[in-house]
């Protein structure tokens, strides 16, 4: 291409982008010309046309919903989960400026680490004055049950991040350190994998450094803290209901390690060990994503409901590495953030390299003249509080929007309470292109950079997590809790780089052959389990509805045809379904009928309804996000989709019906043929076949034996609910009588959608758990039952109902024994001292 | 004065209980005013593990497991100490309150910078009212720093009705305030509000009351349960115990168990079972003069 013309397209996207005066533009120099770093994707941008820049932001915001990124806003009603937000520019840095930034987070990470050792340990700072007391006494997560205990290794800092921006006179400046949980990788190489697709050609062009290297180092050095060298690791989530579950679900998958919740883990003789189906596994290392004060009801939050009893008895036993220990967010919040430079030179002998924002620590007569002298253009925050500023739970205020009255309590409070709080001088955060309706619009950002110990000292992430603050000025917020975006962050090296590596994909070291030895915790079974209950419970309805569908006219009057009859047979008496319905159908009013097909299908009012029923296999599905395939979680995401609008007609409805049975017969598939027989697939099968087994029971007995004028319809939609007709008719033609019908749909084991299929498929699988059950016997003795019916005999009365009364007991028996056995790890609970309290 | 303490706590569970942990704050500490003689800490049925160590308050503490199932928990104290009477403290003679808050910014010394620890907010004791104002009647400016916290908890015993029904456990000092009501528990959380609202470190102390008094002495509220009071820093004294409850500063008839921020790191029991659905809790507290002890039982 013609150089020339690409500078002129390149100015022509650049003619609308303003010059910021006073703040650092990643992309334009001081002078206004474009930094080198950039030029790749200036003139990727400037070469292809709207409708393709349109095309490939939409493209990442397709692979980002189909990946099931999202991030739970607490800001949201009801806090539902979002598709995260990724901008599809990505923010770039160059080699040069990278290395200095490199450098700064090692060596803050170490000195966090070395601070960490010293208050939990020989606590010389504090001895020599170094720092004040105040500031391991007054953080609220300074775990004093911690003090004394060294963890592996002696190292307190496994995983680090910084908040870091760019100030108006070039120098990168951190905002904030994160010791305790830090979050933000995953999102990181999720961001990287959609981004790197969509501008492929300045990928290269720009040669980026690639990020995978960093998770293998991360991970080969965790596992030389291990005495068995091989890491049996899990990641210690909060749950699906975390705003960062779905990074969770992706890390543990990435790096090999089992996703649990507190319940899942139990602690003996401080020792960690997994609750699975096999019984307790140890776990050695403990990936935590659950903060470290509510890690332990026994020793830190005793109304925390996210950790392990035990866990800082473990942490002193020193046999689990916990990545990060516990008790590291005591060096993260303001007050430190003052005392780091003479830190910096006290522990490592070094300046610091990368500056913070100026702060004042307000607990002495000297820090706090400095802070009100300073307050103009600074915020007032907890000295504790590590809170993005201005984020929901912050509480920082800025001095410029306090008045006289404001300021004379602040100089009271500070008399009194100095130590609990901090001036620190507000960032303008550094501006970088963001795509905004196809134009590049300047946006605040500010950086999350990642650091891994390893023996030989700690890595960073070449790349990390930018996040685009939504307003500008001194209350930008760049919190993702409150809504942030996100970027990709490059790094362009300048040279090129090696063979794409990951984690995933190549590893050089042979590795020994293994067949199963999947041992999930028992909670993820649970979820399994009901995932397979609700779809099939979910396809089941969506036939059922779709056949009392098709017998309703779009102008039902008064006589629509058999559908109130059918309708009435299958949700009357199935209260559970809806009760409109069963009153429509038993009044027989073919419109009021339909209404309430459309409601039983989307209105999420219906507690039994199709809508809920979707979002229940939603709901669990997520739960065991890391537990399935991404083509697996495609499909439970196309499945359970929410409709934009509902459907307002009968005709329309079926046509969605169609689709949703065509997609719940895809899920289907993609569970039988794809999943590895593991316990994983044997729950969901468990799941899948109760249900099954006793819907097949249900349309039977509803539908089948009753000889009145309707009877031939009724077994017609019997067969059709049951997905039988077609075997139906190859056998008998047009004939249709009871006996055959009850005998396809109870009896014939050749039948995948009989009753008696489902009770040998459920025996076998009794059969492979380690453990026999007592239900085992029950299914066997209903297996011979049902092969011993004679179905002529299933047409006299109470025929079909005692066998199906007999088929629900024993496979609804079967999920309540699998629960009390794998599920049910009894409700923990505190107990306190007294009946009611301490008296006195 | 020697006694026996005995303080017997028994649960007994609905169902079966699979595993149970324990962390326990029973055993007395020694203090200058009180020497422990002895503890016993009897525990049916008979634990997995049982771990004695001293927390991070020099206290006494006990991990107790026990990983057989069981129905029934009963754990049993006993204690021989000794109380001396308290140190004569001349009130007047403490240091003004604002020199006490202006020492610790820059602490001399290792017992200043442990006071350090009891100045700021705790998990059961961070109020989100400001009770500077409330607790600022009682230190006018210059006052010695005992004779303000004396007035304090004298106020306090005024303006709060003992109350054993309207708080619980998790009652905020807040809710305490705004009601004026409470028990030991909560009387010594406002007394630790009010102190750390204006910069003078307060702790939560734990312990016992005598509970048949000497001939012609009253019998102090609390005397049948643990019981709870406060200590503030006030050199050149040091910790002061003053209880709010009774009015009184804490002499003889005072038994100390342990201290901490707040209640929430000295609770006797504090425990975590899996399993068990709902469960009593039996609890006798007995606390004697040994002579007296020792020939009866």
């Amino acid at each position: 291409m013609d150089p020339v013309l690409t500078s002129a397209a390149g100015a022509g996207i650049l003619a609308d982008y303003p010059r910021s005066a006073g703040r650092h533009d990643a992309m334009l120099a001081a002078d206004g010309s474009v930094r080198p770093h950039w030029r790749p994707l200036l003139d990727e941008l400037a070469r292809i046309d709207g409708p393709e820049l349109e095309h490939r932001h939409r493209a990442v915001r397709r692979q980002i919903r189909d990946n099931g990124v999202t991030y739970n806003v607490y800001d949201d009603a009801g806090g539902a989960a979002r598709p995260w937000d990724l901008d599809t520019l990505p923010f770039i840095l160059d080699g040069q400026e990278w290395a200095t930034i490199e450098a700064g987070i090692v060596q803050r990470a170490r000195l966090a680490d070395a601070v960490l050792a010293d208050i939990y340990g020989p606590r010389r700072l504090l001895e020599t004055g170094r720092l004040p007391p105040h500031l391991p006494a007054g953080h609220p997560q300074f775990l004093r049950p911690l003090i004394g205990v060294r963890p592996p290794g002696g190292v307190h800092v496994l995983v680090y991040a910084a908040d870091l921006t760019c100030g108006p006179d070039g120098t990168w400046t951190v905002l904030a350190d994160r010791v305790e949980a830090p979050s933000g990788m995953g999102y990181a190489l999720e961001n990287r994998i959609v981004v790197s697709q969509a501008f492929a050609d300045p990928f290269r062009d720009g040669h980026v450094v690639r990020l995978a290297a960093f998770f293998q180092a991360m991970k080969d050095a965790l596992a030389t803290l291990l005495p068995s060298g091989r890491a049996r690791g899990v990641l210690l989530s909060p749950g699906p209901h975390n705003e960062a579950y779905f990074e969770h679900a992706f890390l543990a998958h990435y790096l090999g390690l089992a996703l649990v919740e507190g319940d899942d883990l139990t602690v003996h003789d401080g020792d960690v060990y997994l609750k699975t189906l096999g019984g307790l596994r140890r776990a050695d290392l403990v990936m935590r994503r659950v903060d470290s004060l509510f890690a332990d009801p026994l020793e830190l939050k005793a109304d925390s409901s996210l950790g392990v009893p035990g866990l800082v008895e473990a942490a002193r036993a020193g046999r689990v590495v916990l990545a990060n220990p516990l008790g590291g967010a005591v060096v993260e919040g303001p007050a430190m953030a003052a005392f780091l430079p003479d830190l910096c030179r006290t522990l490592l002998g070094e300046e610091l390299r990368l500056p913070g924002v100026r702060t004042h620590w307000c607990g002495t007569a000297a820090g706090r003249r400095a802070a009100l002298a300073a307050l103009d253009r600074s915020v007032v925050r907890d000295a504790f509080d590590s809170v993005p500023l201005f984020a929901r739970g912050s509480n920082a205020r800025l001095g410029i929007e306090m008045d006289r009255g404001d300021r004379g309590r602040l100089a009271r409070l500070m008399e009194r309470r100095g130590a609990t709080l901090a001036v620190q001088e507000v960032m303008p955060p550094c501006l970088a292109p963001a795509l905004v309706e196809g134009r590049l619009v300047p946006r605040p950002v500010a950086l999350r950079v990642f650091a891994a110990w390893t023996p030989a000292g700690y890595v960073v992430l070449p790349g990390g997590l930018a996040r685009v603050g939504q307003g500008d000025g001194e209350r930008a917020t760049l919190s993702m809790q409150s809504g942030a975006a996100s970027k990709d962050v490059w790094v362009a090296s300048g040279r090129p780089q090696g063979e794409r590596f990951t984690l995933l994909r190549s590893q050089s070291e042979p590795l020994t052959i293994r067949r199963g030895g999947d041992e999930p915790p028992s909670r993820a079974l649970d979820n399994l389990l009901w995932l397979g209950r609700y779809a099939e419970r979910a396809e089941a309805l969506a036939r059922t509805i779709r056949a009392v569908v098709r017998r309703l006219g779009d102008d039902a009057g008064p006589d629509a045809g058999g559908a109130p009859d059918l309708a009435r047979r299958l949700f009357v008496p199935y209260a559970q379904a809806s009760e409109a319905a069963a009153a429509a159908a038993e009044a027989g009013d073919g419109a009021a009928l339909a209404r309430e097909m459309l409601a039983l299908a989307a209105d999420r009012n219906q507690p039994h309804g199709l809508a809920r029923t979707l979002a229940g296999v939603r709901r669990t599905a997520w739960s065991v996000r890391d537990r399935l395939s991404l083509d697996h979680w495609r499909s439970i995401l196309a499945l359970t989709e929410e409709e934009d609008e509902a459907a307002t007609d009968l005709a329309d409805l079926a046509a969605r019906l169609d689709m949703l049975v065509r997609r719940t017969a895809a899920l289907a598939g993609l569970s039988a043929e794809n999943m590895t027989r593991g316990p994983n697939w044997l729950f969901l099968d468990f799941g899948r076949r109760i249900e099954r087994g006793v819907g097949a029971t249900w349309v039977a007995r509803q539908l089948v034996g009753e000889p009145d004028e309707r009877a031939i319809e009724r077994m017609q939609m019997a067969l059709e609910i049951a997905d039988s007709a077609m075997t139906y008719r190859f056998r008998y033609l047009g004939t249709f009588q009871p006996a055959p019908v009850l005998d396809l749909l109870l009896l014939d084991e050749s039948n995948p959608r009989s009753a008696a299929h489902q009770v040998a498929t459920l025996a076998r699988h009794l059969n492979e758990l380690r453990e026999q059950l007592v239900v085992e016997n029950d299914m066997v003795a209903l297996l011979v039952r049902l092969r011993r019916t004679d179905p002529a005999l299933l047409t006299r009365p109470g025929g079909v109902g005692g066998l199906s009364d007999a088929v629900a007991g024993t496979l609804y028996g079967l999920s309540d024994a699998l629960a009390d056995r794998y599920f049910r790890p009894s409700l923990r609970r505190r107990t306190g001292s007294a009946p009611r309290r301490e008296g006195g | 004065m020697e006694y026996r303490v005995r303080h017997r706590t028994t649960y007994h569970y609905l169902q079966p209980v699979a595993q149970s942990q324990h962390l326990l704050h029973l055993a007395p500490r020694a203090t200058p005013r009180q020497t422990v003689v002895g503890t016993h800490i009897a525990i049916t049925p008979p634990p997995t593990r049982r771990t004695e160590r001293l927390d991070a308050f020099g206290n006494l503490a006990e991990w107790v497991t026990l990983e057989d199932p069981h129905t029934m928990l009963e754990i049993l104290a006993e204690s021989r100490v000794t109380e001396a009477a308290r140190p004569p403290h001349d009130a007047a003679r403490s240091v003004p309150w604002e020199a006490v808050r202006a020492a610790l910014e820059q602490p001399d010394g290792p017992d200043a910078a442990e006071a350090v620890e009891f100045l700021f907010d705790s998990p059961l004791v961070q109020p989100a009212l400001d009770l500077s104002a409330y607790a600022l009647a009682s230190f006018p400016p210059a006052r010695p720093v005992l004779a303000g916290a004396i007035d304090l908890m004298g106020r306090i015993h005024a303006d709060f009705r003992y109350d054993t029904t309207v708080t619980d456990a998790t009652t905020p000092v807040d809710r305490v305030f705004e009601i004026r009501a409470g028990v030991c528990q909560d009387l010594a959380h406002v007394g630790i509000a009010c102190l750390r609202a204006i910069g003078i470190p307060a702790r939560y102390v734990s312990g016992y009351l005598l509970t048949m008094p000497p001939p012609g002495m009253p019998r102090l509220v609390g005397a049948d349960a643990s019981h709870a009071w406060f200590a503030a820093w006030c050199p050149p004294y040091g910790w002061v115990d003053l209880d709010p409850t009774n009015d009184v500063l804490p002499g003889t008839g005072h038994v100390t168990v342990a201290w901490g921020r707040d209640y929430g790191d000295v609770a006797p029991i504090n425990g975590v079972v899996v399993g068990g659905r709902d469960h009593t809790i039996e609890v006798g507290v007995d606390v004697a003069p040994w002579a007296e002890a020792s020939t009866e039982s």
